[in-house]
């Protein structure tokens, strides 16, 4: 077991996003102070998480229990390895949304700014302490927050396809939650904890084999967050909201949480062996190839951009599950580096299509057409975010595409690498489309239709850069971590969590 | 102090007979009586608390027959039930003083001051029969007594309020308040024919010597009459009939007391059958379950389809009963822990749920719930009241709820471990609790959110007088103090059901 550390650290990483909530609060009618307290909350509260990330790669996990309800009812965090991989990501990114957010806010001239970042930083507060959940009870409040929090977001135009596609988005995920309720309390009705444990806490001998497939089932019904396959239409849906709130659910928090979620679940409470004894790696194998493969082909024949990349990470998240029931060691650490490196890539698309949007004001892929020349660096960044997707070099998708066809090996299922590698190729089919429309072809006959004023260009009005900047951030990080891995630690975490998993 | 215990159940009669002979002008005087009184009793049972904790329990004797007795024990679990029924009942007094005021100008209108005088008065001397009979089932120790104090609170508070301060028109809340009566009176025969025939095989109506009955062949029947009297009052499915119509016709400042009435029956399940003869209830388990598994799904659909606001709460009700009941059909330590502590949240959040849609009821002056629309900014406290007991029946962190509902989920699942069809039982349970939720917030967000309606803007809705807020409030802080820190609740619960 490694030493514990009972220290205040993970308590103060949170307090800067909820505190933050406050401050948007209480400044609500001085837009630029709001603005600030977001910005410093996410610097102070990403200094915080990374701060953490030496003591935990010496060994040690860091703990700080809040409250005992009742017997089994106990909230606290606990950081590890793996958790921190998240929390890094989470909390990093939400500096650059925050940046995007205000240049896309006040372009659009949206209502209701103040609601907006007050329920962003309480999103970033429920995904963190995801992230640093010590065990399932605190996980699923925080899961349910999560919900709460974003329902606000994604509702926010609160025009009659919003409140259609939010009605959508809380049936789902509130009757998800209320499935991994039901696992939660089974899992401690069997096993009297419900903290994660490397190595999980279940085991064959806590009840029948049938009993334990039946948890499981309710565990995954529980994570449709993660979007897996037929449980996937609530996400598409939910690409009404404004497109940081768009990239907030699919790199930072809300998906990330459902997949993050489901492999904590794989390998912290039912554990690799237990999966493996009980043939459970093999369904979910299966069920995440489906949904890698379908994913991509609906992503083809979608011309809304914003659908597409909905789609595309239907199909991207399915990799970290693939990841995880390999239940090898590479399999597992191409999971969970993907969470990461999904996230600055898909991150990146997402703030270019709304860049794309706000300053041209185009949605649809056909009408895309040379964009490129106007908006050189977006579609530069992109393009990067392209060539990830496809997990092709010098961009950070290869690496963890690499470890998990190495795990694929590792298991022995061959369909499976071949599952892998077609699914890159239909990422190449439905993104380099996009590509190729935005450089190569001409804009339809009236050239007019992109107008000649200035404000239609990248560098057209200062408020632009606050959009520009954070995409090019996140598409240069998107190549660094190519070639440095091991930046933010990230690469050393998953290689330490890989060690607990694998001993 | 001597006689705590029998001051907790006489002081409220006692007060009764001073509102009934008490001479003022203002007609607020006898609700201030009455919850003076209350807040004695509460501090009463405060120190009692205290004793508690200390010596495990407290046993006070008065003979009154030969096999009958007032006797009365306070232990970890007739406390806690106690203590919180009787902070409802307070709160519900200082939300009527208003709310009867407004019923009485709406049913008599032609009333001048001095009738008027007389309705309060009544109503009132009414009243404090409620926390009476409550005290009386939470701490008695015979079983004729605790027979007694049901039809107490079937007969006089409920006949009589209904009758006079009920809904509709003279005639259907006259039939209203006599079916509830047949109905109350009916289940309670079933536990008092139960009863004899218990008397008949030990010959004594004390609680403690019930434990002689176990392993008798008979005790099957027996648990049987009393658990079908006890489900007439829970409203288990098929025996709801009379709730959502008792429910409508009752003026709302008492509808939360109604739902203690109901629900205070798991109580007395728990109390009379499942502690003493533990292994020979286990039969009842799964039919149990079953029941209010039905019961829970029947109850929240039947919610979903209304659009009177009374009628709302009491199919909610219905509903939210069996919850408990679920609980304590587990017969696992937990499961019962959880049932009787889901029991107390649901009553504060019943009493606030129906207490808010009290407030609408009397703002709007209309029960239907389509008419309404908007409200938030107009009624910023009343939606606030709603959403918070939309929270705590929902069961969401951190009400009390939630602790509730872990609790006796935990206890099923214990208790059907290696059974299959239990299991799944189970699982449909926690997933058909949703059904709350989306009932008690699709409804609110219909009420609070969206454009103001037409017909109601001219009304220029508000929020009610802080006599009727406050109380709730309070109500509600507690269910959610209750949610962070139920320790020292669950602690005396356990020191009483844990040695089962």
């Amino acid at each position: 077991m490694s030493p514990v550390i009972h220290s205040f650290q993970p308590l103060l990483a949170l307090a800067f996003p909820l505190g933050c909530a406050l401050l948007v609060f209480l400044f609500r009618n001085r837009p630029n102070i709001r603005e600030g307290c977001t910005l410093a909350a996410g610097v102070a509260q990403f200094a915080v998480i990374i701060s953490m990330a030496p003591i935990i790669l010496d060994g040690k996990v860091i703990v700080s229990h809040i409250i005992t309800i009742a017997p089994g009812l106990e909230v606290g965090y606990r950081v590890d390895a793996f958790g921190l991989i998240f929390a890094i990501t989470s909390s990093f990114l939400w500096i650059l949304v925050s940046v995007y957010s205000i240049g896309y806010m006040r372009a659009l001239h949206e209502h209701a700014q103040t609601r907006y970042y007050f329920m962003f930083a309480i999103a970033i507060f429920s995904a963190v302490s995801i992230a640093l959940s010590a065990n399932l009870v605190t996980f699923y409040i925080f899961y349910e927050a999560l919900t709460l929090s974003t329902y606000w977001l994604v509702a926010h135009h609160e025009d009659q396809e919003a409140f259609a596609a939010t009605r959508k988005y809380l049936s789902y995920l509130l009757v998800s939650g209320w499935f991994l309720f039901a696992a939660v309390v089974m899992t401690y009705a069997l096993t009297g904890t419900t903290a994660f444990t490397d190595g999980g806490i279940l085991s064959k001998d806590t009840a029948s084999a049938g009993v334990l497939i039946l948890l499981f089932v309710l565990f995954a019904l529980g994570s449709m967050k993660a979007a897996w396959m037929p449980f996937h239409s609530w996400l598409p849906a939910a690409m009404v909201a404004p497109t940081p709130v768009s990239s907030l659910l699919h790199a930072v928090a809300v998906v990330k949480a459902g997949v993050f979620g489901f492999v904590r679940i794989v390998c912290y409470v039912f554990g690799v062996d237990l999966m493996q004894a009980l043939g459970l790696g093999l369904m979910l194998g299966t069920v995440a190839s489906v949904t890698m493969l379908v994913g991509s082909f609906f992503a083809i024949g979608e011309d809304n951009l914003k659908r597409r990349l909905a789609f595309s990470t239907i199909s991207q998240l399915s990799y970290i599950l693939f990841g995880a029931a390999l239940l090898s060691s590479y399999g597992v650490k191409g999971a969970m580096i993907h969470i990461p490196f999904h996230g600055f890539m898909k991150i990146t698309l997402f703030l270019c299509a709304g860049a794309v949007m706000v300053i041209s004001g185009k949605k649809q892929i056909s009408q895309m057409a040379g964009i490129g020349r106007r908006m050189p660096i977006t579609m530069a960044a992109f393009t990067v975010g392209a060539v990830g997707m496809a997990g092709a070099p010098p961009v950070a998708g290869f690496i963890s595409k690499w470890y998990l066809c190495l795990g694929t090996i590792q298991t022995g299922y061959l369909v499976f690498l071949v599952v892998i590698l077609v699914s890159s190729l239909l990422d190449v089919i439905y993104f380099f489309p996009i590509v190729k429309t935005a450089y190569f072809d001409e804009p339809a006959a009236t050239e007019g239709s992109y107008g000649d004023s200035a404000s239609n260009s990248e560098r057209g009005r200062p408020l632009y850069l606050f959009m520009v900047i954070p995409l090019t951030i996140t598409a240069i990080f998107s190549i660094v971590f190519c070639f440095f891995p091991g930046m933010f630690y990230i690469i050393d975490l998953a290689n330490l969590a890989i060690r607990g998993l694998f001993p | 102090m001597p006689y705590l215990l029998l001051q907790i159940v006489l002081i409220p009669l006692v007060a009764a007979m001073i509102v009934l002979l008490v001479r003022s002008r203002s007609n607020f005087l006898f609700g201030w009586i009455s919850i003076a009184s209350l807040v004695y009793t509460t501090v009463l049972m405060i120190i009692a608390g205290f004793r508690v904790y200390a010596d495990g329990h407290i046993l006070e004797q008065h003979a009154i027959g030969p096999d009958v007795s007032l006797n009365l024990l306070a232990d970890g679990l007739s406390l806690p039930v106690g203590l919180i029924i009787n902070i409802i009942c307070i709160a519900l007094a200082s939300y009527s003083l208003h709310y009867v005021e407004h019923r009485i100008d709406i049913i008599y209108p032609e009333a001048d001051a001095d009738t008027r005088n007389l309705y309060f008065k009544r109503f009132f001397f009414l009243y404090l029969f409620f926390p009476a009979g409550f005290m009386g089932v939470a701490f008695s120790t015979n079983l004729i007594s605790i027979y007694f104090f049901l039809e107490l609170l079937t007969i006089v508070p409920l006949y009589f309020i209904m009758a006079q301060f009920g809904y509709s028109d003279y005639i259907s809340r006259y039939k209203v308040a006599l079916m509830c009566l047949y109905w109350g009176v009916a289940g309670a025969m079933l536990f008092l024919i139960g009863i004899l025939l218990c008397f008949t095989l030990i010959g004594s109506f004390e609680i403690s010597e019930l434990t002689r009955l176990s392993g008798n062949p008979k005790t099957f029947w027996i648990a049987l009459l009393i658990l079908t009297g006890m489900a007439t009052k829970l409203a288990l499915v098929p025996l709801h009939v009379w709730m959502p119509w008792v429910h409508a016709e009752h003026p709302t400042c008492i509808a939360g007391l109604l739902a203690v009435y109901a629900n205070i029956a798991v109580y007395v399940i728990v109390r009379v059958l499942i502690l003493p003869l533990q292994n020979d209830m286990l039969v009842f388990s799964m039919p149990i379950m079953t029941l209010a598994l039905i019961t829970m799904v029947y109850g929240a659909l039947l919610t979903l389809a209304q659009s009177d606001a009374k009628r709302f709460c009491a199919c909610s009700t219905i509903s939210q009963i069996s919850y408990s009941v679920f609980g304590v059909g587990a017969m696992t330590i937990v499961g019962i822990e959880g049932g009787i502590f889901y029991f107390l949240s649901h009553i504060l959040g019943k009493a606030i749920l129906f207490s808010t849609a009290g407030i609408l009821v009397f703002t709007m002056e209309t029960r239907d719930l389509q008419k309404m629309g908007g409200l938030w900014h107009k009624m910023p406290l009343t939606a606030v009241l709603w959403f918070a007991s939309a929270l705590i029946l929902s069961a969401l962190p951190p009400t009390s709820g939630f602790v509730g509902k872990w609790l006796f989920f935990t206890g099923a699942f214990q208790s059907v471990q290696g059974h299959p069809m239990g299991l799944v039982l189970v699982i449909v349970a926690v997933l058909s609790t949703i059904l709350t939720l989306v009932y008690t917030f699709l409804t609110g967000f219909r009420i609070f959110f969206g454009p103001l309606k037409k017909e109601i803007a001219d009304r220029i809705p508000k929020d009610p007088p802080l006599t009727m807020s406050i109380p709730l409030l309070v109500l509600a802080m507690l269910a959610i103090v209750l949610g962070l820190f139920p320790q020292p609740v669950l602690v005396l619960l356990q020191s009483v059901i844990a040695p089962f």
